[in-house]
């Protein structure tokens, strides 16, 4: 797992990434150094698992996918099985996304498929 | 005349319904269409005077916006060089005012923040300079309403009165910011600093005697600048305050009509197959909603709107402007809009942009009545 964040790490556009449990906890994260490390894995997981709990609340099933877009970034949160991949970055553009989803499908092969119910 | 009136058809009786939405939605494709296509054909004037034409009546809709930048972008970034170019040989006040400016119009306060305060720095015995500083800090919070901007903005304004306490415009700032977060008594006495150097200001000396009418009790700055940030709402709009345009700050928007919601709706949520859709007020409280199980997509669309703004906000990306949500369900879009939010969701056949622009023609035409 570790190594599939450091290849996104590389990417010029990701500012940090992390694996954060269903239940919002942070499993692994690599921070860019100019972020508050500790502060962007709270956030991530309030958003994760306020918005799991609000789609539950609404009789909607499990979210696959979650971005936030904003003028200065942008947050990706993709369901891999037991997990989620979250992608801080700078700026989005398809290749951005398709780097995203390569590394995702790379995490649902290593992460036991507990639960497959949102992928 | 409204921008109802003109889709209505000036003082015919026809009925608010979805026609409106679905002259709306054709409206806005037409404009950001015709802007792209100038923008790619290299006739970037008339992309420019296109987008901006389209965003009088759509003030949110990104790919317009997407278009002012990039034309503006192309015509500064030769400036921009010029001037930093020539900061680097010379300190410049001048050049200084200039690059920050052109920042400023491009929407790149972070730089235009930098340069300021490189300003102030190498100018430290200069009231400009910290006026200067203190009106990008007062843009990048009346931008994002984070408390740490304002007390920023004090400071440099406060540093620019002890340099020349005979400044009217510092004063001013000061004023306009206090009377944005509600302090409307510390928002008059800088008036009154105001009045009492220039005492022929008569617009001055009435907005003054008006504020102390309405100031009451004691007032916390602190705690108000921390209320503003929370609820992401500034409780008196600054641009009706003596300089508050030049902030140019998003409007808050009117009222949504919840009869005209509806009927926009409807428009839109055949055409993108829109299985719910709802509007809430910045604070969490439901404004309209239209399609299936009502309730509980309202209350799922105030607590997506309450995460996505806190987080958003405290990650530091600048202001929110699209937050998307994907699963089996299919995919719910939730944009802010002035002050409101709203939120739809369709099947993930429908792009995000196409559901975010129909909730831009859904907001326009339930304020109804507005001159765009």
């Amino acid at each position: 797992m570790e190594s599939v964040l450091e290849q996104l790490g590389a990417e010029p556009w990701v500012r940090g990434s992390m694996i954060v449990s269903h239940e919002g906890m942070v499993v692994l994260e690599r921070v860019a150094g100019d972020l508050d490390r500790d502060a962007v894995a709270a956030l991530a997981s309030d958003l994760v698992v306020e918005t799991a709990e609000g789609l539950r609340e609404g009789g909607l099933e499990p979210f696959s996918r979650i971005v936030l877009s904003a003028t200065a970034g942008e947050l990706v949160v993709v369901g891999c099985g037991s997990v989620y991949l979250v992608v801080i970055a700078a700026a989005g553009s398809e290749a951005f996304y398709i780097e995203i989803d390569s590394a995702a499908r790379k995490l649902r092969m290593l992460v036991p498929t507990a639960s497959m119910r949102d992928l | 005349m409204s921008l109802l009136k003109r889709i209505f058809g000036g003082g015919r009786s026809r009925p608010a319904g979805e026609d409106a939405a679905t002259h709306l939605a054709k409206e806005l494709q037409t404009s950001i269409h015709e802007a792209e296509r100038l923008v790619a054909a290299g006739r970037h004037e008339e992309a420019l005077r296109e987008a901006e034409s389209g965003l009088k009546k759509f003030p949110t809709a990104a790919r317009l916006r997407g278009v002012v930048l990039f034309v503006k972008r192309e015509a500064s970034n030769k400036k921009i060089l010029q001037l930093k170019a020539a900061l680097e040989t010379k300190k410049d006040e001048r050049a200084y005012r200039e690059l920050v400016s052109l920042f400023l119009d491009l929407g790149r306060i972070d730089a235009a923040l930098e340069t300021a305060t490189r300003y102030a720095q190498e100018f430290a015995e200069a009231p400009d300079a910290h006026i200067l500083l203190g009106e990008v800090h007062l843009a990048r919070y009346f931008a994002e309403l984070f408390a740490r901007d304002a007390r920023a903005a004090i400071e440099s304004l406060e540093r620019a009165v002890q340099l020349n306490g005979d400044g009217i415009r510092a004063h001013l700032q000061l004023a306009l910011l206090y009377y944005a977060v509600g302090a409307l008594r510390t928002s008059a006495a800088s008036l009154g600093e105001v009045v009492r150097l220039d005492a022929a200001n008569a617009r001055a000396a009435t907005f003054r005697e008006e504020l102390l009418a309405r100031a009451q009790g004691e007032e916390d700055l602190d705690m108000l600048l921390e209320e503003a940030e929370e609820s992401q709402q500034l409780p008196h709009d600054p641009s009706v305050f003596p300089g508050g345009r030049r902030y140019n700050i998003e409007s808050r928007g009117g009222t949504l009509q919840p009869k005209l919601f509806a009927a926009a709706a409807a428009g839109i949520g055949r055409k993108l197959q829109v299985q719910q859709l709802a509007a809430v007020g910045i604070g969490g409280k439901p404004l309209a909603v239209a399609g299936d199980n009502k309730e509980q997509f309202v209350r799922l669309a105030c607590r997506l709107d309450l995460a996505s703004r806190r987080a958003g906000r405290r990650m530091s990306f600048g202001t929110m402007r699209r937050f998307m949500v994907e699963g089996p369900f299919g995919r719910i879009v939730l944009v802010p809009a002035g002050n409101c939010a709203v939120a739809a969701r369709a099947p993930r056949s429908v792009s995000g942009d196409r559901i975010a622009e129909g909730l831009e023609v859904v907001v326009t035409a339930s304020r109804g009545g507005e001159e765009a």
